[in-house]
């Protein structure tokens, strides 16, 4: 089969003709029992795909969607006059940290729980995980083609199979929590990653293994001065706030804060890093 | 650009600034058929609802990079197509993860409205069996009515690439359904 058969099978399928050039075009594919064969099969995937009607969402998804929204966009109508915030993006989450002792509304976001490697001891458990803002790796990726990419046509985030690591690092499992003074509340269960030595993330990464779930109303205690001057550090050494946090990892000591996983995007592409609070440096990443 | 897409760019230029019903009109204008094809896509309603509230995130997140050289509706339409092929490759990653409850269940008397709603169980079945990017054409194309060249600036790919994806994807579909069986050479499965 041609280009110019297949043209003519579209268009015959598609009812685009009409007449004489119809009839004509409907003589030379019956003269060829592969290319009638071609057609009858446009059509007929065509009628069953036609025959599927319409969705909607309900009232009640509406309403919750857009409510979703509104918070996580900071568009509550008494702050309607400010515009979409475009600061930092650490600095939606760090503020409520260094608040008082309300609980603070965080954004519904997506996680990645890296290991503590205290000791290097394999059975040391991770304890806890913060989420930040909402991150998908499309939003990420996207952010990453705005980069390269005139305004206007910024890409919506297609992700290519090679970058499976990347894509392995996000997780489906959208999270929520708040943040107290204190630590980071829980307010649904959330995979847990688990890697048993740092030189490991990568490759748990790759092979995403959840082992376990963090429970609802699990808290976790950070030391906000600590967190503070590393994400100070994480910003100088991407030369850049435009990234996510993503979560952030504890001993089960409930003491030391070991790691923060992040998605740095304005580079080509996207990583997900993992930085040593201790030292401020990066210790591992996956790209 | 039809009124649409210039309202749509008065509309963004308002969010900006911080007009809260700009947000509001805008979902309104966009919401129904992000969702339609994150549906169709995803196939799963709350895989979908999970796609539709990433893509205006994404969307309103992100307006202040908008320039109008592409119409609104297509770069919302690019992003939700983009966000489902995302969710459908970690989805696959993590088959054993349960996604959260974020909505409602839909109570008795939106039931049969929905199920209504859904495709038929031999279509549907058939849908998950071809790639997503063949799945993409034919829900952009045959389910949302774009044209060859609309569904092109959606996917960022040639026309020619799109009519290829197209013709196979309701090839493959009508060979699920049964109602095709393949010739042993099919020169069009090359894509231009």
């Amino acid at each position: 089969m041609n280009d110019h058969d297949l043209d003519i099978i579209l268009a015959l399928a598609e009812d685009r003709l009409s007449g004489r050039d119809a009839v004509a075009a409907e003589a030379h594919i019956a003269s060829d029992p592969e290319l009638a064969a071609e057609l009858e099969a446009q059509r007929t995937a065509i009628a069953a795909i036609h025959a599927a009607g319409q969705v909607e969402m309900t009232d009640a998804e509406r309403e919750h969607l857009h409510a979703a929204l509104i918070e996580q966009l900071h568009l509550e109508p008494a702050a309607a006059a400010a515009a979409p915030p475009r600061e930092s993006r650490w600095a939606a989450w760090l503020a409520p940290l260094a608040g008082a002792a309300a609980v603070a509304a965080v954004l519904v976001g997506a996680l990645v729980l890296l290991p503590t490697m205290i000791g290097s001891d394999d059975s040391t458990d991770v304890t806890a995980v913060a989420a930040a803002q909402t991150t998908t790796t499309a939003e990420a990726q996207d952010a990453a083609a705005d980069a390269a990419a005139p305004l206007g046509t910024i890409s919506g985030g297609e992700a290519e199979d090679d970058g499976a690591a990347l894509e392995s690092a996000a997780p489906t499992t959208v999270a929520a929590s708040s943040v107290t003074s204190s630590g980071l509340i829980l307010a649904r269960d959330v995979p847990r990653l688990v890697a048993p030595d740092v030189n490991d993330l990568e490759k748990v990464l790759e092979d995403q293994s959840f082992p376990s779930t963090y429970t609802t109303g699990e808290t976790v205690d950070v030391d906000e001065t600590l967190l503070a001057e590393c994400i100070a550090r994480l910003d100088a050494l991407t030369a850049t706030s435009d990234h996510e946090l993503l979560g952030v990892a504890q001993a089960d000591d409930g003491t030391e804060l070991t790691y923060i996983s992040y998605l740095a995007e304005a580079t080509d592409k996207t990583h997900v890093a993992s930085l040593d609070l201790e030292t401020c440096e990066l210790v591992a990443t996956s790209s | 650009m039809t009124d649409r897409a210039d309202r749509d760019v008065q509309l963004i230029q308002r969010y900006l600034g911080g007009d809260v019903e700009a947000f509001a009109e805008l979902m309104r204008a966009h919401e129904n058929r992000v969702f339609a094809i994150a549906m169709r896509m995803m196939r799963n309603r709350e895989a979908a609802l999970d796609v539709t509230q990433d893509t205006f995130l994404t969307v309103f997140r992100k307006a202040d990079r908008y320039r109008a050289e592409a119409a609104f509706s297509t770069w919302i339409y690019r992003v939700t197509v983009n966000t489902c092929y995302d969710h459908l490759r970690r989805s696959k990653r993590k088959r054993t993860e349960p996604l959260p409850e974020f909505h409602d269940p839909p109570d008795h008397s939106t039931a049969s409205a929905l199920s209504a709603a859904e495709l038929r169980p031999d279509l549907e079945s058939a849908l998950t069996k071809i790639s997503p990017e063949f799945r993409a054409a034919v829900v952009l194309v045959d389910m949302q009515g774009m044209s060859l060249d609309q569904a092109a600036d959606t996917l960022e790919v040639p026309t020619g690439t799109v009519k290829s994806r197209l013709f196979r994807a309701r090839r493959q579909l009508a060979q699920i359904l049964g109602n095709f069986a393949p010739t042993a050479e099919h020169p069009t499965d090359e894509e231009p």
